[in-house]
């Protein structure tokens, strides 16, 4: 292949989708807020056009940090591009549209450049430190992007983002540096999930299963979550949920899931066990929530358990990592559109008046039924991709019905989302001024989005068919139609807690108290009046004294010790 | 016996650096402890076979030195003579920087 | 002619001329000094290429040579920092330069810019100098010139100068007294033929231990760190900038030059665990230290307390065996730490200045004029916190590959739980910025842009460090002697 073949077009649009975000940058100088509102939109083209294009091998290289980068497309990181792109770009777009203001403000747009610079490099990465550097640029531009209301709670939920994701970031940066090692400075994927096979690799797991556990909010280590979400500005919750929190399911399946067969036996169930129990506890908090904000930051979690039984399921080799890779595929469209969609519905609800109110909505119903697996939504085509998957691990019925039962949990949240946003129950704001002639086209794009893209693009896996037989779809009505049936029973059940309901002003932006997460240890430890201690200068005099003696002893002894 | 003064002469000046409260006296004592830090290199230069005169052209340097920080310290202490009595200077500030 | 021998000459003799140039016309003052700085700059830069290209080597002055001459070496980790010193030091001059007259009044200002280039030639000749008594002659030129400068804020600042000279005095004279007893027993001074001649014994161990003390006197390493929040706090941004990314990096500089040169031998594991275990109570002490802190600049100080303390984690790792990685690590580490935390000071002076102080709790609010000065800040403190592909990350890296090659899990840990606490103190000075209702200055001067422009390049060079790693590599990768 000669060199001028290989610098072809493929190779020139994934340096661009990897490099334009960082090119607008300079441009967030520009005077005008609306022209660099623009941008947020324009940034993730190329990655998009990267996604639909570039065929799988394209690989580009960069000698910078110790062992060069490398990027590339191949199928993993298509099956998240897709999605990221679509939804950075039409959220971008849409937060020109909600809040003009703001989305040209420089510091706000120059967060979600890098945010999104950080999430394509780490979807591209073929190596451990590309996909290091990249998911550490997204979280801390996103931190940015939480705290960007400044509201007290906003503080207190950043600060726990803060500890939580640093301490990812130190479990991820100790493995990786591990796994580098242990590949004899090899960062390439493959040598590192070799490294990952062979060593005496329990810390290392450990240390990444932490790491990644953090960053996609599984349940235990899940606690960011719903508190980050909700307070960052809508559409930086939609980009939050619908595709960041996914980093954490890629760092898995690049890292872990090739080396998955050692494993497998001792993790995959905990895997498992581990996912069901967040996916229902999640929908129960969740039920209790009155912010619908925070209720998608709740569906989020419950969702993520679903992403937790996947990442058990893709351990194994053989036909089940093949079903569990493809549902991850899925889920990972399915549940980003359908999230993004929500998070900037009930944005656009809050901005909205009158008659539009009304037509907003009836639209957050499309991504609420989804979610919910209504026939005929791409929640089947989930529901179906999670049941093969479950059926090739050979896990059987149980977990089948289980399963089945997070559909129902979900329908019952989505449900009360609707109920909490139904248009007589919100107070209006007045209106809000919004910016173009349709200010709701991006949105009505994602809703078109959530309602065929995934039929679509995977139109040619035997799932679609699958999904399309009469006799699914009539199973799907199942689960919505029960959670219907408790919906309407816990309507009429406790009209004490219903009326507590009505009588309390729904508040959009509730003020609770900040979370008590104050540094009180080196108070506690007086570390002051030790420092003023150390200031003394008799105190000084003696420690130069008693450092110089014990370094001429440690020394000598050091001297008399070696041959 | 010179060397045996270079180390009296060391001590005393570590030791008159750290208890003295005066500030012109904690520099006298530096003053003091360098000048038994050249003291020794004469003595180096004396014992050295043949006679060597590298220390020499050190110790010169050396006393050139002292000099100009001396000078600089001595202006320091002036300036901060007419504002505050000099154990307080030394240990002003609280480690917490609140005092600004 | 080549740059290679003129060169050290210009590095060495262009700031003490223009200082002096300076102190007769002050009125010439800014326009000499950003020029010197300049050339400066241009050469080091140039330097560094010659370096890279042709390696080390050495020159005598006026033909003589060692014992008695005066001798130049320039190596990669000299050339470097010499690149840092001019990067830091331009960018100091410019924010000095364009910072609005204080309204208060400052005792001596017509002072700062021979002082400032006085300061600037003795890091340089630092830097260069191949031998142990031209290091002392050195440092005591910056010991002058640092005391100088930061005396020049006024108020409290002269007493944190007074304690400064007095603490750096007594490391330059404990350092004496080791040179004296080296020179005593091997009759030399030059780097390259100590190294030679020096083997384990009791004599070159005292010298040893008291050379080390001094110097850590110096780079302000826990416990004698005492004079360094004070002295760096109240400093005028610019002088707390150098002060802090430079003249702390040349006694460490010296520190490593000593034990990886002349003091190899010497160089055990009880030693190398000792300064470790300093290093790691630095990180620690500092860390926590500056998460206590009300005031911006003091939270500053404390944090470049704590980052020399990954300096020290050198000497663990590498008399365990991982010579060439701890060694490139932590240097890096110092390189990426001198341009991370001169923006932060720098960026720091600029929001002091508009918000009539530096309390934490009165810097929210409206930050018209200071954006960039924040921004600067925040990226800043990615470097230091380590974010890839910033300088720090890079350094880090290598010290954690080194700590993973030697099973050094101790070091390994100090490494992170700093990380954690770095994020943590540097966050609450982001916060500060973010909240409502802060303060401006009574009468709010006018901001150039100039100001926050300077810190911004600085933390752009150091966030971008880390993708210069093979080039680093390359440059650094001549350990000058590992521990024997």
């Amino acid at each position: 292949m000669s060199a001028g073949f290989a610098l072809g077009l493929p190779i020139l649009l994934l340096a661009a989708a990897l490099l334009l975000p960082w090119l607008l940058l300079p441009l967030l100088a520009a005077k005008h807020v609306e022209t660099r509102a623009r941008l947020l939109p324009l940034a993730p083209l190329p990655a998009l056009a990267v996604a639909l294009s570039v065929p799988e091998g394209t690989a580009l290289a960069l000698p910078v940090l110790p062992a060069g980068l490398a990027f590339g497309v191949d199928a993993t990181a298509r099956a998240f591009l897709l999605p990221a792109a679509l939804i950075w770009a039409l959220s971008g777009w849409m937060a020109g549209r909600l809040r003009p203001e703001q989305a040209g403000a420089p510091t706000f747009a120059a967060l979600w450049l890098l945010a999104l610079a950080g999430n394509l490099v780490a979807i591209l990465a073929q190596d451990v430190l590309a996909l290091y550097a990249g998911i550490a640029l997204m979280t801390f531009a996103a931190l940015g992007l939480v705290v960007f209301e400044r509201t007290a709670e906003a503080f207190a939920a950043g600060r726990l983002y803060l500890a939580m994701m640093m301490l990812a970031e130190i479990a991820l940066f100790l493995a990786v540096a591990a796994l580098v090692a242990a590949a004899a400075g090899e960062t390439h994927f493959d040598a590192v999930a070799l490294a990952l096979a062979v060593g005496s690799s329990g810390p290392i797991l450990t240390l990444l299963a932490l790491a990644f556990g953090l960053k996609l909010g599984a349940m235990g280590l899940h606690a960011w979550l719903p508190r980050a979400h909700p307070v960052a500005p809508v559409p930086a919750s939609a980009v939050l949920s619908g595709v960041m929190i996914k980093a954490g399911m890629l760092g898995w399946l690049r890292l872990v899931a090739p080396a998955g067969d050692d494993f497998a036996p001792m993790l995959a169930p905990l895997l498992v066990a581990l996912g069901l129990v967040g996916a229902f506890y999640a929908v129960l908090r969740g039920l209790s929530a009155r912010d619908p904000k925070v209720l998608l930051g709740w569906s989020s979690v419950s969702q993520m358990g679903l992403f937790t039984i996947l990442a058990g399921l893709v351990l194994p080799s053989g036909p089940a990592k093949e079903a569990a890779g493809a549902a991850i595929a899925v889920l990972v469209m399915h549940h980003g559109l359908a999230k993004a969609a929500l998070f900037l519905g009930v944005g656009l609800l809050a901005a909205s008046t009158g008659r539009r109110r009304l037509w907003v909505w009836l639209g957050l119903w499309l991504p609420a039924l989804a979610l919910a697996a209504a026939p005929g939504t791409s929640g089947v085509l989930a529901k179906v991709a999670l049941d093969v998957a479950a059926g090739a691990a050979g896990a059987g019925p149980s977990l089948a019905a289980l399963m089945e039962l997070t559909n129902v949990t979900s329908a019952l949240l989505m449900l009360r989302l609707l109920w909490l946003t139904r248009p007589d129950m919100v107070p209006e704001r007045g209106a809000v001024r919004m910016a173009g002639r349709a200010p709701a086209l991006p949105w009505v794009l994602l809703l078109l989005g959530v309602l065929v893209l995934p039929w679509v693009w995977f139109r040619a896996t035997p799932l679609v068919a699958e999904a399309m037989a009469p006799s699914t779809q009539f199973g799907a009505l199942l689960a919505p139609l029960a959670a219907l049936l408790i919906g309407l029973t816990a309507l009429r059940w406790p009209p004490r807690a219903r009326l507590a309901w009505r009588r309390r002003r729904y508040r959009w932006l509730a003020s609770r108290p900040p979370a008590a997460w104050t540094i009180r240890l080196p108070t506690a430890l007086q570390l002051a009046t030790w420092e003023r201690h150390l200031h003394g200068w008799r105190l000084i005099g003696q420690l130069v004294v008693l450092l110089t003696l014990a370094l001429a002893a440690v020394i000598g002894h050091g001297l008399t010790v070696a041959p | 016996m010179y060397l045996s003064l270079t180390g009296v002469l060391f001590v005393l000046g570590l030791h008159g650096l750290f208890t003295a409260r005066n500030l012109l006296r904690q520099l006298l004592s530096l003053n003091i402890l360098t000048t038994s830090v050249f003291l020794l290199f004469v003595v180096l230069a004396r014992l050295a076979e043949p006679l060597d005169d590298v220390p020499h052209a050190i110790v010169l340097t050396g006393i050139v030195i002292t000099i100009s920080t001396t000078a600089v310290a001595l202006a320091l202490v002036g300036r901060l003579a007419g504002r505050t009595r000099d154990d307080d200077a030394i240990t002003a500030g609280d480690p917490r920087g609140d005092a600004e | 002619m080549s740059l290679g021998p003129v060169g050290p000459a210009i590095l060495f003799a262009l700031p003490l001329a223009a200082a002096i140039v300076v102190f007769v016309r002050p009125r010439w003052s800014v326009p000499v000094a950003l020029a010197a700085g300049a050339v400066q700059f241009a050469v080091a830069l140039a330097l560094l290429g010659v370096v890279l290209e042709q390696g080390a080597w050495r020159q005598s002055i006026g033909g003589w040579s060692a014992p008695l001459g005066i001798g130049w070496r320039l190596d990669g980790l000299a050339a470097a920092l010499l690149l840092m010193t001019a990067a830091v030091g331009l960018a100091g001059a410019v924010f000095h330069a364009s910072r609005p007259p204080p309204p208060a009044v400052v005792p001596d200002p017509r002072f700062f810019w021979p002082l400032w280039l006085f300061l600037w030639g003795g890091l340089n000749a630092l830097f260069l100098a191949a031998d142990l008594f031209n290091v002392y002659v050195a440092l005591e030129f910056v010991s002058i010139a640092s005391v100088g400068l930061i005396g020049l804020a006024g108020g409290a600042a002269q007493a944190a100068a007074l304690r400064y000279l007095l603490a750096t005095l007594l490391g330059s004279t404990i350092y004496l007294l080791g040179v004296a007893l080296l020179y005593g027993r091997y009759a030399a001074l030059d780097f390259a033929l100590l190294a030679e001649r020096v083997e384990p014994g009791l004599v070159p161990a005292i010298a040893a231990a008291l050379m080390t003390l001094g110097l850590l006197l110096k780079a302000a390493i826990f416990p004698l760190h005492f004079w360094l929040p004070a002295a760096h706090g109240r400093a005028l941004p610019a002088v707390s900038a150098v002060l802090s990314a430079v003249v702390i990096a040349a006694a460490y500089y010296l520190l490593v030059r000593l034990w990886f040169g002349p003091l190899a031998p010497l160089l055990g594991t009880g030693v190398a665990t000792l300064l470790g275990l300093l290093g790691a109570a630095a990180v620690m002490w500092g860390g926590l230290l500056a998460l206590l802190q009300r005031h911006l600049k003091m939270l500053i100080a404390y944090s470049t307390m704590s980052q020399f303390g990954y300096g020290l984690l050198v000497f663990p790792l590498a008399a365990a065996g991982a010579v060439e990685q701890a060694w490139t690590g932590a240097l890096v580490l110092v390189l990426a730490h001198g341009l991370a935390k001169a923006a932060l000071f720098l960026a720091a002076g600029a929001i002091v200045l508009r918000h009539g102080g530096g309390r934490l709790d009165a810097l929210g609010g409206d930050q018209a004029g200071v954006l960039i000065a924040w921004v600067a800040f925040a990226i800043a403190s990615a470097s230091l916190v380590g974010l890839p592909p910033s300088g720090g990350f890079l350094g880090k890296w290598w010290l954690a590959q080194a700590a993973l090659a030697t099973g050094g899990y101790l070091w390994l840990a100090v490494l992170m739980a700093g990380t954690a606490l770095t994020s943590a103190y540097l966050w609450r000075a982001l916060q500060a910025a973010l909240r409502a209702g802060g303060e401006t200055a009574a009468e709010a001067p006018a901001l150039s842009p100039a100001l926050g422009l300077c810190a911004l390049l600085l933390a752009l060079g150091a966030a971008a460090l880390g993708l210069a790693a093979p080039m680093l590599a390359r440059l650094l990768d001549a350990v000058p002697g590992g521990p024997g």
